[in-house]
């Protein structure tokens, strides 16, 4: 039987994170959401949201949809694509809500370096952002789907740059890396880049890293939320932060 | 020693830093002992009249409470399993067990006490000397010198008792030090509205205050009271600052460039980045030399103050203090106030300073001070007894030597400043002749220094300089405009000290040690506490001709042991200088290295975990059973049971393997071809889009380093695959070549992006045909051809290559779905007797091929020519990477070539045995296997030139003997590829 385009849908494929399996050990709750399995919580979203509030939380952001622009033009394209946003300076973040036109999806503009710029956005937006981006001007610029190459996880609360402190040199104090900025350096020692876009207030650093590290990561960053008073969350405590 | 008779408590001292009200309990060598909370393990000891706590590390001498400080080796015990703890510091926990080191069968009882009169015996580096001849003796000598010296022992089998954890701390302002320098600083630059960092290696902050019971008044608006009343005030204003954190109990063992210290908190290391530095680390008080001078009851005089002051423990009964300053008079006064009788205080100085009111206070009480005078030796054999006093200049009849009984001498040595950090942080000392400390001069950028360690020794100026250096430091952070008055008016006021009505001079500052007795010829005067060095030791390695400071250091090993030098430099420059007639400055000091205090290696190691990369299938494999090994920084399936069976399933039915740890590359833009052509020896821009072509990358002088496949998946975008080991490097390469000619050339890892399987074996076809809608006919889907599809619903790129000799195709897909693919092609498969192979069998495989590992068959000499890929080299290119280095290499024929070779026998090698003609070695094998397609050993392997023929017969080492085999050039497996085509 020969397999057509339509009837591919009957493989349903499943796009878990590297942490999946650290997940199910933790034990909990995998749903589906955008097509990802997600944790919802770890025992109960309630309890994980009060972490979030007064101590930390972690949680496996890895579905967001990130794509890697480079080149001199690259501020360009970026402009073409979100005409009304504010392309930031280097080490800067500019958020776009309702990205592409859709009501709570937003995307985070990251400039790196002067000619790189990630922009990383609600997992929905991947198909849009692909689109909009490719560029058949000729000029010298670039950009590439890094979705599935970077995991991430959104180091939330308090006490998040405690935790940072404990496996980054960085300075991720408020005075030295206030909101809406973005860096990159080792994270237990690693490779990562950090953006930090707050939520309600409270402090909320992404990080990403190398997918290929996502067990290693993950057991580092649990260890050092425990010492910090923090825990795993889910996607349903995070979403309250976001009101 | 519960509730003994031995019970040196005092009353209630006003400082002490015990909690009378809670009592605790602790073994020391199986008996117990009462403690206070706040107690020190040493405090407690010696309260309960337990005067040895060790014994020395050559001579196996008894050993007692010392400096009090954590700075000398005295005290170094076991506590509950951990060894070299230093009691003087440990502070007491309910149920501690500490034990005593190095000494058999106990303490007060140690049999190798013997070695103390066979001194004779091991002189200054006698094992450079002694047990040499004959040549055997040594290997005897070293292990019986191993098996009784050393000091503590590591319990290999038990459990770490301490996890550290590591964390980085960053500060504007970072002072060293919570003694009244350091206090000073810190408010000083947090006034300015900087953020600072206070680091003390003790519990409290208030350094020497704290047990000096001096009355500073002089200036009250710099000092008034007594030391604790000056340093509680400092202290509350600290505690007030809402600029100031606090650190404290906490060692700064090494300053590195760019101002890092590295802090040892308790189960912490703790890496401070400040963009300026205040030192205000202060000095060690040092020992005095004279004959027996480590019997216990000999201490220093800031040991018995601390004893007093901070833990209410009478330090012994009758005293003699033997002084080289001021100092040691407010001491000897503390000492008496406390029940102490002072039978003497001994100053070898011919007066103490005019008007000091300890030394009147002293004499009002009857109390002896016999200036001019010096101990000559003390006599004891567990605890002191008694000392012999002398007059040091001229010796006369009018003043004869006199013996005076007592259980504690109190030294005063002078001072050591604390200047390591300093060294550490590029700034030089100059040595002052008078008292024989470094002078901190030429201080790098951002760094400054305050208070004792800078060689000043009164409070005031103490204060002031901590002030100043606080504000500099701030100026610093600022910008230099901040606060330049007020760092003018300290300066200036600093500069006039001296001069101002009620200011307490400067006393004296300490002298040279004092030259050893003839009589004794310097024997048991001890230097080097840590290491057992004696006057007599430094002497005679000086005349040995070890006159250079490092030299005689490394020759002695004098202030090479757990004090580093913080007890005994002072005394070896002063004595090295004495003794080559050279000056303190032209003698110069040894070099100050991390870590300034012992440091556990547990520690610097921090929490245990590794980098470790992990494929999407990961778990998948762990859930077949397959043994999993590192190659490099990833997690790999060695085998799912038996690699032989692999190899079969896949020669005979199908297999999987996850490969998605090879390297993985976008080369994007218009002038990606270009920069293709550079880097490797083939063409790549003339590739047609949906091609493969194997890809060979070698570096300037043409020596391989790396291979792959590159695919063009549209027209300026290439799709790159590299060795699991070298993407980083290739992509840092590809980006080198690229940078600055102005292409349009992007590269992207995308390694991780991707999941990716090689599917291989006669029933591969069929196997993946129930998944894609990709047409994998022979017909259209051909070797070496790429296609782009849908596979078990995701997309996929599909490139068709064989690693493995069979019908197969890689499958890429996006990471996430890498699971779910696995999953949904081993379900595929079932009907055919699908199999996971891993690593082995793949080894296996690609052998019979003669496909070569780049770095295992070939290494960094070997080229494209002389390994049997001059097919990938093309001349005929305009230029590209190792052109010329080829070439030469082309021209000159090789020496050596890589070669197929089978065992004529049963006999398999192993990778790495040498090819052998006539015993000698010719060639190496760098891959061999057990072949279950031909039921033979057989392999690759370096031979000359000459023997590169097939049929060649060759002799391959095995377990030490040489085994015939024959050459082969052609593929063991399908050498015409037929099976790749099919």
């Amino acid at each position: 039987m020969s397999i057509t385009a339509q009837n591919q849908a009957q493989f349903n494929p499943i796009r878990r994170s590297a942490m999946h399996h650290k997940h199910l050990l933790l034990g909990a709750l995998m749903v589906e959401r955008d097509g990802w399995q997600q944790p919802a919580h770890f025992g109960s979203a309630e309890a994980e949201a009060k972490h979030l509030r007064e101590a930390l939380g972690i949680c496996d952001i890895s579905p967001r949809a990130k794509f890697v622009i480079k080149g001199d033009q690259a501020e360009q394209l970026v402009s073409r694509v979100f005409p009304t946003a504010l392309i930031p300076d280097v080490g800067e973040i500019s958020v776009e809500a309702h990205a592409g036109g859709i009501h709570g999806a937003n995307a985070a503009l990251c400039r790196l370096a002067q000619d790189e710029i990630i922009c990383v956005a609600t997992t929905g937006l991947a198909t849009w952002l692909a689109d909009g981006l490719k560029d058949d001007s000729g000029q010298c610029v670039h950009s590439l789907d890094i979705s599935s190459a970077l995991a991430g996880v959104s180091i939330a609360g308090p006490q998040a740059s405690h935790l940072l402190a404990m496996i980054s040199e960085l300075n991720t104090s408020d005075a030295a890396f206030p909101n809406l900025r973005c860096a990159q350096s080792k994270f237990a020692d690693i490779h990562g880049t950090l953006l930090r876009i707050d939520l309600s207030n409270l402090p909320n650093y992404q990080l990403y890293f190398g997918r290929e590290f996502g067990d290693y990561m993950w057991d580092a960053l649990v260890e050092a939320a425990e010492v910090c008073g923090g825990a795993p969350v889910g996607f349903e405590a995070m979403d309250q932060l976001q009101g | 020693m519960a509730g003994d008779s031995h019970n040196q408590r005092l009353k209630p001292q006003p400082t002490e830093l015990i909690d009378r009200n809670k009592s605790l309990e602790f073994q020391f060598d199986g008996r117990r002992v009462n403690a206070h909370q706040g107690d020190t393990v040493a405090s407690a000891l010696h309260a309960a009249g337990v005067a040895i706590l060790s014994r020395g590390f050559k001579y196996h001498r008894p050993r007692g409470f010392l400096c009090g400080a954590g700075r000398c080796p005295n005290c170094l015990v076991n506590v509950d399993g951990v060894p070299n703890v230093r009691a003087c510091t440990q502070q007491v926990r309910q149920a501690m067990n500490v034990r005593h080191q190095n000494a058999w069968p106990s303490l007060n009882l140690d049999f190798l006490s013997v070695l103390d009169r066979l001194q004779w015996l091991m002189p200054v580096g006698f094992y450079y000397k002694a047990f040499h001849r004959p040549k055997f003796l040594w290997g005897l000598a070293q292990r019986v010198i191993r098996r009784v010296g050393g000091l503590g022992s590591v319990d290999i089998d038990a459990d770490p008792v301490t996890t550290y954890r590591h964390r980085y701390h960053h500060s504007d302002v970072a002072v060293v030090g919570g003694g009244p320098a350091g206090l000073a600083a810190a408010l000083g630059a947090a006034e300015q509205g900087v953020g600072v960092t206070l680091i003390d290696d003790q519990p409290e902050l208030g350094g020497h205050l704290l047990f000096n019971s001096k009355d500073f008044s002089g200036l009250p608006d710099l000092v008034d009271g007594s030391g604790p009343e000056v340093a509680s005030r400092l202290i509350q204003r600290v505690i007030e600052s809402a600029n100031i954190e606090v650190i404290a109990g906490a060692t700064v063992f090494a300053q590195y460039q760019d101002n890092l210290l590295t802090i040892l908190h308790g189960d912490e290391l703790v890496k401070v980045r400040a963009k300026s530095v205040v030192l205000a680390t202060g000095t060690y008080e040092v020992p005095l030399q004279f004959q027996n001078n480590d019997l216990p009851g000999i201490m220093l005089t800031t040991a018995a103050q601390r004893l007093i002051h901070l833990y209410g423990v009478k330090p012994g009964n009758t005293v003699v203090v033997a002084t080289v300053n001021d100092q040691a008079y407010q001491a000897a006064l503390d000492l008496l106030n406390a029940g102490v009788e002072v039978a003497a205080v001994v100053d070898v100085r011919p007066t103490y300073s005019h008007g000091l009111e300890a030394a009147t206070t002293l004499i009002s009480r009857g109390v002896p001070l016999l200036t001019g005078h010096a101990i000559t030796h003390a006599t004891g054999k567990k605890r002191v007894r008694a000392v012999v006093v002398a007059s040091v200049s001229p010796r006369s009849p009018d003043s004869p030597a006199r013996r005076i009984t007592c259980d504690l001498v109190c030294m005063a040595g002078g001072f050591q400043p604390a200047n390591a950090l300093l060294q550490h942080a590029g700034g030089s000392l100059d040595y002052d002749e008078k008292s024989g400390e470094g002078i901190p001069h030429d201080l790098p950028n951002g760094v400054y220094v305050a208070g004792e360690v800078t060689g000043v020794h009164d409070l005031a100026t103490a204060l002031l300089q901590g002030r100043l250096a606080g504000l500099e430091a701030a100026r610093l952070v600022s910008g230099p405009g901040s606060n330049q008055e007020e760092i003018g008016r300290v300066r200036q006021r600093l500069n006039g000290l001296e001069t101002e009505p009620g200011i307490i001079p400067s006393s004296p500052v300490s002298a040279p040690p004092v030259e050893a007795p003839t009589e004794s010829r310097g024997k048991k005067i001890f230097v080097c506490f840590c290491e057992d060095v004696t006057v007599k030791d430094i002497s005679q390695a000086i005349e040995e001709g070890f006159e250079d400071i490092q030299m005689l250091k490394r020759y002695s090993t004098a202030t090479m042991g757990p004090c580093q030098g913080k007890m005994c430099l002072k005394a070896l420059v002063g004595l090295c200088a004495q003794q080559t007639g050279r000056t303190i400055g032209d003698t110069g000091g040894t070099t100050a290295r991390p870590p300034v205090q012992p440091v556990p290696l547990a520690a610097l190691a921090g929490p245990s975990h590794m980098p470790v990369k992990r494929t999407p299938m990961d778990q998948n494999h762990r859930d077949l059973g397959a043994s999993m090994v590192d190659l490099g920084p990833w997690q790999r399936a060695h085998s799912y049971g038996s690699p032989q069976e692999e190899c079969l399933a896949v020669r005979q039915r199908v297999g999987i393997i996850d490969v998605t740890t090879l390297g993985k590359l976008e080369v994007t833009g218009r002038d990606a071809g270009a920069l293709l052509d550079k880097v490797y020896t083939h063409h790549f821009s003339n590739l047609r889009v949906g091609r493969i072509r194997y890809g060979l990358l070698c570096s300037d002088n043409g020596t391989i380093m790396d291979d792959g496949t590159v695919t063009k998946l549209a027209e300026d975008r290439y799709f790159v695959t590299t060795t699991t080991g070298n993407v980083d490097l290739i992509e840092e390469w590809f980006n080198w070549w690229q940078a600055g000619t102005g292409s349009c050339a992007h590269v992207t890892n995308v390694t991780s992006a991707y999941a990716a399987v090689n599917v291989a074996g006669p029933r591969a076809r069929d196997t993946l045909t129930k998944l894609t809608d990709v047409d994998l006919s022979a017909q259209s889907f051909r070797y070496m051809r790429s296609a782009q599809g849908a596979v078990a619903g995701v997309p996929a790129i599909l490139l068709r290559i064989g690693f493995v000799g069979e019908t197969g195709w890689e499958i890429h897909v996006p990471a996430e779905y890498g699971q779910h693919v696995w999953e949904t092609i081993m379900e595929a498969g079932r009907e055919f007797g699908i199999a996971p192979f891993g690593l082995e069998a793949q080894r296996i495989l690609r052998l019979e091929k003669m496909h070569v590992i780049v770095g295992q068959d070939t290494d960094a000499a070997s080229n494209p020519l002389d390994s049997g890929m001059d097919w990938v080299v093309r001349f005929d290119k305009e230029d590209f990477i190792g052109r010329e280095g080829l070439k030469l290499a082309s021209e000159q024929g090789p020496r050596n070539k890589l070669v197929g070779f089978i065992m004529q026998n049963w006999h398999v090698p192993e990778d790495g045995v040498p090819v052998v003609s006539g015993g000698k070695p010719i060639g190496k094998v760098t891959s061999a296997r057990f072949s279950p397609t031909m039921n033979k050993g057989f392999g690759l392997a370096w031979v000359p030139a000459e023997l590169a023929q097939d049929g060649t017969q060759i002799s391959v080492l095995v377990n030490g003997v040489p085994q015939p085999a024959q050459v082969a050039l052609q593929p063991f497996y399908d050498p015409e590829g037929e099976l790749l085509r099919q």
